[in-house]
């Protein structure tokens, strides 16, 4: 089978690194004939380039003149070049729904929405996308999204047997992100921290040492990144709690491999945490908004060090009970698999959601149109008052009008 | 106590039989009425044969697939029903479920009236998409296929032949591998317990109906697909547990354990 994964470049964009380490497996462990198609002339050789393996990267002109079983798209402004790949079946892996990573009116925003509806093959790695996927369709559709979970490279992100209890100490936390990308909760988190009133150590985990500003860097104990994997894993294997309060997440990886090493969580019930996190069992979930409370929260473990020795031990099993990267990929394969041979989805649930984007995009952009036309007659008007004279003579003019 | 052993024997854990025999009784309303069964991973066939034996001979006749030959033999005598093919064969290969699909083939291939069963075997297999592709293929040419896994947070993390990780989230992975109108179902643990006058002879106890929340945690997945899926029903198995005889197995372990490292010990001192 010949599979072509479109990325738009072979950077840290919306996942890359789990599409490269599918392909390199599938090729690897499948016999699946799996490429990479960059759907971006500049695309950076960024530091994923690195492991690549055997993998082909292909230029999307070069992809053109090729044919595959199946054409998958990872991202959702390589859909717009999903059918510019010749192939008997077309699939789309979405990690997120990308329309929130945008603010809400943006054009980017409407366009990523309306990918979902495209009538294509689905593979997802959250059940909450599954979902609403399934729901943009008609149930008469029938239409049934593959599930892949996003597998933890075991053998770096290893389990210990056991986590060593830290009965003193500072409770030692660790914040993970940019604090430039808002919708990532950095700000928040270590605003939360700084709320505790127990001992405790936080350090900031950011690739982007630039996006740290003055602020940031003084509410963290410690500053550090960009991280390999491997430091990650070892930072991690030092550390009781990682703070995570997103708000928009596929099914939020870090405190995943947290768990790996022995690390519990708090976190908002952001999307995807209910993919392994039991909240009083395996960590804690807060409140959205809530500084003070998840303030408390952390005090409590940093207090209670039973209960958060508990929640590690139970953060690890839930970690052994995670994927690899290898089943993750076999289950790749099977679904590849499936789409493979079963006939391409039934378009007509698909087209209907797309029609009734198409309406709602459009009765949104009417709205902007008539708010734009209102403000440029406002404008007209200040105009016509300024090109009569002195400021003076606009001013009695104003006070006439009241 | 568990005893995590690949395969149920006449000597496995009660309570572990009890959980491997009920697997087999939901799908025995499925066998019943089949012209083939295909039990792949069958192991020694005591299980399957203590389940079929509370209904009847069932009608079905056997294709028997494992990679260890002598659980094989043993199933033979035990599966509970005629035996039409036994192949020895290693699932967890392409070359493994090829020879399940021969030895199909030469008995007239899957269809409708061939029921697959593939109990507790893929958490055994680090790779087991072959063996899934297998259970598709037969899917796909219209047999029914019960498959189950056991879940990893209710315990079978300690196992010991545990090769991949199975859970409610794998489970739904799997499930949204098989066709439309593919049926869930978990199996829960129970426990029982029955008051009886001291002496005399056997007593009946009845069991009451007993409600399973919709919360509780399962023990194991089980997923069907094909014809008559959607008969499979709710369905529970109690057996009286015989204390002495596991009280017995505990110390025979826990004597055995000890004479072993003993013996390591002596052997390696003697290397030494």
């Amino acid at each position: 089978m010949r599979v072509a994964f479109l990325v738009p470049a072979l950077d840290q964009y919306g996942g890359v690194g789990v599409v490269m380490g599918h392909a390199r497996r599938l090729r690897a462990r499948h016999g699946i004939d799996a490429a990479l198609v960059c759907t971006r002339a500049d695309r950076s050789s960024g530091r994923y380039a690195e492991g690549i393996g055997d993998v082909p990267v292909l230029e999307l002109d070069g992809a053109r003149a090729d044919r595959f079983d199946v054409a998958v798209a990872t991202w959702w402004e390589t859909t717009l070049h999903l059918h510019d790949v010749r192939a008997d079946r077309y699939a789309y892996f979405v990690q997120s729904m990308e329309d929130r990573f945008y603010p809400a009116g943006a054009p980017e925003a409407a366009a990523a929405a309306m990918t979902h509806d495209l009538p294509v093959a689905m593979i997802t790695e959250a059940r909450w996308i599954a979902r609403q996927l399934e729901a943009l369709r008609s149930e008469a559709a029938g239409f049934r999204v593959h599930y892949v979970r996003n597998g933890i490279d075991k053998s770096v992100f290893s389990t210990p047997d056991a986590v060593a209890p830290n009965v003193d100490g500072p409770l030692r936390i660790l914040v993970e992100g940019s604090p430039a990308v808002a919708f990532k909760g950095v700000g928040e988190a270590l605003a939360a921290a700084a709320g505790m009133e127990m001992a405790h150590h936080v350090t900031l985990v950011c690739a982007d040492r630039a996006a740290v500003g003055d602020a940031a860097a003084v509410a963290a104990d410690e500053v550090v990144g960009p991280l390999s994997a491997a430091q990650m894993a070892a930072l991690y294997a030092r550390t009781d709690v990682v703070l995570k309060l997103s708000r928009v997440e596929g099914m939020a990886g870090p405190p995943l491999e947290g768990f790996h090493r022995g690390a519990t969580c708090v976190t908002t019930p952001v999307t995807g945490h209910d993919e392994y996190i039991a909240d009083g069992i395996n960590a804690l979930v807060t409140s959205w908004d809530d500084e003070r409370g998840t303030a408390r929260l952390l005090d409590l473990l940093a207090r209670d060090r039973r209960l958060l020795h508990e929640l590690r031990g139970a953060a690890l099993r839930t970690a052994r009970a995670w994927p690899s990267t290898d089943q993750s990929t076999a289950m790749m394969a099977l679904a590849l698999g499936r789409i493979a041979a079963a006939p391409s989805p039934d378009p007509t649930g698909a087209a209907a959601g797309m029609a009734a984007d198409v309406r709602t995009t459009m009765q949104r952009h009417q709205a902007a149109q008539r708010e734009h036309e209102r403000l440029a007659a406002r404008m007209r008007r200040v105009e016509s008052l300024l090109s009569r004279g002195p400021l003076k003579v606009v001013r009695r003019a104003v006070a006439g009008r009241r | 106590m568990t005893d995590w052993e690949a395969r149920v024997t006449r000597g496995t854990a009660p309570a572990d039989r009890v959980d491997a025999e009920l697997r087999y009784a939901v799908a025995a309303p499925l066998l019943r009425d089949a012209a083939l069964w295909v039990d792949l991973g069958c192991g020694t066939g005591v299980a399957a044969g203590a389940a079929l034996a509370a209904g009847g001979r069932p009608r079905a006749r056997a294709v028997l697939v494992d990679h260890d030959a002598e659980a094989l033999d043993v199933a033979r005598q035990e599966c509970g029903t005629e035996v039409a093919a036994v192949v020895h064969a290693d699932l967890g290969t392409p070359a493994g479920a090829a020879a399940v699909r021969d030895a199909l083939t030469e008995l007239g291939g899957a269809g409708p009236a061939v029921v697959v069963t593939c109990l507790h075997v893929l958490h055994q297999l680090a790779d087991f998409t072959a063996l899934v592709e297998l259970l598709l293929a037969l899917g796909d040419d219209g047999a029914a296929v019960l498959v189950s896994v056991p879940d990893d947070a209710a315990g079978a993390l300690d196992d010991p032949h545990r090769r991949s990780a199975w859970s409610a989230g794998a489970a739904e992975e799997l499930r949204r591998l098989l066709p439309a109108g593919a049926v869930s179902l978990r199996q829960v643990a129970v426990r029982a317990g029955a008051i009886v006058p001291t002496g005399g002879g056997s007593v009946a106890v009845p069991l009451a109906d007993v409600t399973i929340d919709a919360e509780a945690p399962a023990a194991a997945h089980l997923l069907a697909f094909g014809p008559g899926a959607e008969r499979l029903a709710p369905a529970g198995l109690a057996r009286a547990a015989d204390l002495e005889a596991e009280r017995g197995d505990a110390r025979r372990r826990e004597s055995d354990l000890a004479y072993l490292e003993a013996r390591l010990a002596a052997l390696e001192a003697s290397s030494a």
